[in-house]
């Protein structure tokens, strides 16, 4: 066999992979595939700023494994940071792997094609640790799609010291159970600062010639690690859960996560890796905030990421400089929970179009809030690039806002959606949500009466004035309860009834100029259910992986029949999760992980709720929610 | 004034597509500093043209960009600038400056070249090659946008040698036509699949599409 018929294409990988020969041929493999299938630039890797390391030389090996696309995994920000503070260790060499999209899936089945990594086409049972980022409750079943066609047997149990370490984060891992039979190790927090001390404990251990136990009995004391194996779980007898707890007494009862006090002392990239082929979102971000002051009664985010913290503008305004330089992207874009609440936002974003004004790099907001400080800030974004305006009032009547705690005025959305549209705006984006508790039609009513309101705020611009084309796009959401949320207690509305209520609501929405969309209730339903899920549901997803379903966030992949037959067989329903209200005394199957918000807040919050009554702004008052007693004081800007 | 310059595109490079190339090239221009001339709109870029798309999968040691520049830059500093940023897979081989009214290359395209080379045994190559150049056509299916058509391409080839196991092809390749060697070579040897490279880019009288100048840097 010829190894080298095009030396160039081995460059970056080959230095190192001439003496491993193996791995030069499975790139032999990959490659006559590569024609027959869409996008083939997602499974080659090379690109600009990709880390390029000798693996003989390195201790540890690290495959950070995300499971969707190429392209929605490359535009993840966490990605990027980690992948960056792994790789500035010099023993350890962090590589990516994304699910293949089915052509390729399939013709690497069919081919014996191992999952690989992009930086050096390295199977993935060749490395030391797995790391998944779990972002969305609906990729699980991609997670085990991806070890299966690694080859690596799925279940932690069945996998011993010669298979790698499978550990997982990102906000799924604070209620991670439907997991525990899959993953070795989770991490829950913020992650920059832990995946450095894993892989450095990790590496430590290694060197010792500890066993795998010895090491994970090891991580399973220090803060914001969760290792299953060492935890039980019991229920009553009707099924309901009661406890988990651990099996040893050196093992901590609660898993406090990891928390990060100093974003401008965390470690950001100076570059990041640019795909060839177009990643969802494929420009420089900068993460100005992490958390948010909010306290909106349904997010799972914003509590997670408590306290709100901020990076200094100076320290923003460097990454941007070197990160610009470093990739050639055309755009900025400022990503936080509620990038409009950034203290010194119309500095910052005046700021950046300054330094970046003879290069044409243009500045977006995502994610803008609705009452957020909106006027100059509007003015400067549109001048170098004209993003289509985004608010969530999220419920449609003055009083359901109130129960979410979305403390929104009408009139103030109203007069910001008509500053837009004097400034030259002509799109709107609204995002709503229904099955919130207590939702009555009125409420819903109020969601198509609002995107009337908003159109009429654009006819009244005199025409000379307003762009031409008004485009108002309202995307309904279903409710999805969450840990750590105050209504983590609450029973999702049925499928039946979000199907009414989306019917009634397309009835309702007939007018002109405005585009009415909303999400598959089937897909909430199970998201729900995994959500709030305990243990018992690792049998069915993988049932649901046995009998194929992956992408399930893909509507031409999601097969409902299919999970359906995975929760009979299993003899679990998925109503019992989806639609259970839990007591408020009850023991949830996530009490053992802590987010530093306290259970009394959220109680608190859930009896306002009721009530109706607002929770103002962290950064007006704050509600004592425990982060404060968690981490200390200082931790909060606002509070002290 | 212009900046005209050759490239290969090889490696792991040559699996993303001419829309991908655009952007990659616009963002190398960025981060090499070149004194680019940026388009006037929202979506400022780069007026950058390419002679020809390359069809994706297929190596090429003669492709062709054009770019305008917005000051002075000298040939051999814009190649070594462009090479350093540039990811492994595309490089920059000769550059020459121009002034603004000279004729852009894709106007000037006739002919590509390309050689094939089999991967794996073959039988026969100089004799299908000898009999296709005798027909009067040669019937091929063509997708295009989910619909299928047939295609005579007999009229599009103008050369097709064996050199041993080494397949050579003159192809029309112009704005309005353009022979994707692919076509073919698929329909010509079904099943075995070709390590394609494009070797030149030719004018209508078959001269090179790239010259430099006597005396010119590259
Ligand atoms: S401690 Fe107070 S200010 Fe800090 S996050 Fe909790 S409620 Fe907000």
């Amino acid at each position: 066999m010829v190894l080298l018929k095009d030396e160039k294409e081995y460059r970056g990988v080959l230095p190192f992979l001439r003496k491993g020969k193996c791995l030069v041929l499975l790139y032999d493999a990959i490659r006559p595939l590569l024609p027959q299938v869409q996008k083939p630039a997602r499974y080659t890797g090379g690109e600009v700023n990709m880390t390029v390391k000798d693996p003989a030389k390195m201790d540890i090996r690290f495959a950070f494994c995300f499971a969707d696309t190429y392209e929605v995994g490359m535009s993840h920000l966490g990605l990027k940071i980690l992948y960056h503070v792994l790789n500035k260790e010099p023993n350890v060499y962090c590589e990516r792997a994304f699910a293949p999209w089915v052509d390729m899936e399939t013709k690497m089945r069919e081919n014996h094609i191992p999952l690989y990594t992009l930086e050096t086409f390295t199977p993935l049972d060749r490395f030391d640790m797995l790391g998944f980022t779990l972002q969305y409750e609906m990729s699980y079943t991609n997670v085990l799609n991806m070890l299966d066609l690694a080859g690596i047997p799925l279940l932690a149990n069945k996998r011993g010291e010669e298979w790698p370490l499978v550990v997982a984060g990102g906000p799924c891992a604070f209620n991670p159970e439907p997991l525990c039979d899959f993953i070795d190790l989770f991490m829950v927090g913020d992650g920059e600062e832990q995946i450095v001390e894993l892989v450095r404990e990790y590496d430590a251990f290694k060197k010792k010639g500890a066993s795998r136990e010895e090491f994970l009995l090891h991580m399973a004391k220090r803060q914001g690690f969760y290792i299953p194996r060492f935890f039980r779980d019991s229920y009553f007898e009707n099924g309901d859960f009661k406890a988990l707890t651990p099996t040893r007494d050196d093992v901590p009862a609660t898993i406090l996560k990891a928390f990060l006090p100093d974003m401008d002392a965390a470690d950001y990239p100076d570059s990041f890796i640019v795909p060839f082929t177009e990643a969802v979102f494929d420009r420089v971000s900068l993460e100005i905030a992490r958390g948010c002051t909010r306290g909106c009664r349904f997010c799972q985010a914003g509590m997670l990421y408590r306290p709100q913290r901020e990076r200094s503008m100076e320290t923003l305004m460097k990454q941007a400089e070197r990160l610009i330089a470093s990739t050639g992207y055309e755009e900025i874009s400022l990503s936080a929970l509620s990038t409009g609440d950034y203290s010194c936002l119309p500095q910052l974003v005046r700021g950046l179009m300054e330094q970046h004004k003879k290069d044409r790099v243009s500045v977006s907001l995502p994610s803008l809030r609705i009452d957020s400080v909106l006027g100059e800030t509007l003015e400067e974004t549109r001048q170098v690039k004209k993003t289509s305006l985004t608010f969530a009032p999220e419920a449609g009547s003055q009083r359901l806002r109130d129960v979410i705690n979305k403390g929104v005025q009408e009139q103030q959305l109203l007069d910001n959606v008509r500053d837009a549209f004097e400034k030259g705006w002509n799109g709107v984006k609204l995002y709503f949500m229904i099955g919130l508790p207590t939702e009555t039609e009125e409420d819903l009513l109020g969601i198509p009466a609002l995107a009337k309101k908003v159109t009429e705020q654009y006819y009244a611009v005199p025409k000379e004035q307003r762009q031409k084309g008004l485009r108002v796009t309202c995307s309904a959401s279903s409710f999805v309860p969450k840990p750590f949320t105050p209504f983590q207690w609450e029973p999702q509305n049925s499928i039946d009834q979000l199907m009414d209520k989306q019917r009634f609501l397309r009835e309702n929405f007939r007018m002109r100029g405005v585009e009415f969309n909303w999400h598959e209730p089937h897909l909430s339903f199970l998201e729900a259910a995994f959500a709030r899920g305990d243990r018992r549901l690792g049998r069915v997803l993988l049932r649901a992986h046995e009998l194929g379903c992956r992408f399930d966030g893909w509507n031409d992949c999601f097969r409902f029949d299919l999970w359906m037959q995975a929760f009979a067989d299993c003899d679990i329903r998925c109503e019992d999760y989806a639609y259970k209200r839990y007591d408020l005394d009850a023991p949830l199957p996530w009490d053992h992980i802590s987010c530093g918000v306290s259970k009394e807040f959220l109680k608190r919050e859930w009896h306002k709720a009721e009530k109706g009554e607002l929770s103002p702004d962290c950064r007006q008052h704050c509600h004592g929610c425990g982060i404060r007693a968690t981490f200390g004081k200082g931790v909060c800007r606002t509070c002290g | 004034m212009r900046l005209i310059a050759e490239f290969e595109k090889t490696g792991r490079c040559i699996w993303f597509s001419h829309l991908d190339l655009q952007r990659t090239m616009q963002r190398a221009l960025r981060r090499s500093r070149a004194p680019i001339a940026y388009s006037q709109g929202f979506n400022p870029h780069a007026e950058l043209a390419f002679a020809s798309a390359l069809p994706l999968g297929c190596r090429s040691r003669c492709e062709i960009m054009d770019v305008k520049l917005d000051g002075e830059m000298d040939a051999g500093d814009f190649l070594r600038a462009m090479n350093a940023v540039l990811p492994e897979g595309l490089r920059l081989s000769r550059a020459r400056t121009v002034d603004d009214r000279f004729p852009a290359p894709m106007a000037k395209m006739a002919f590509a070249v390309y050689e094939a080379r089999p991967e794996g045994k073959i039988e026969g190559i100089k004799e299908k090659a000898e009999e296709f150049l005798r027909a009067e056509s040669f019937f091929v299916e063509k997708q295009s946008k989910g619909k299928s058509r047939e295609l005579d391409i007999r009229p599009l080839v103008h050369e097709l040698q064996a050199d041993g196991e080494l397949l050579r092809l003159r192809v029309t390749c112009t704005n309005a036509d353009n022979l994707r060697p692919e076509l073919l070579l698929s329909a010509l040897f079904p099943q075995l699949p070709f390590e394609v490279t494009r070797v030149g880019l030719l004018q209508a009288g078959g001269e090179p599409l790239f010259e430099l100048k006597a005396g010119e840097e590259g």
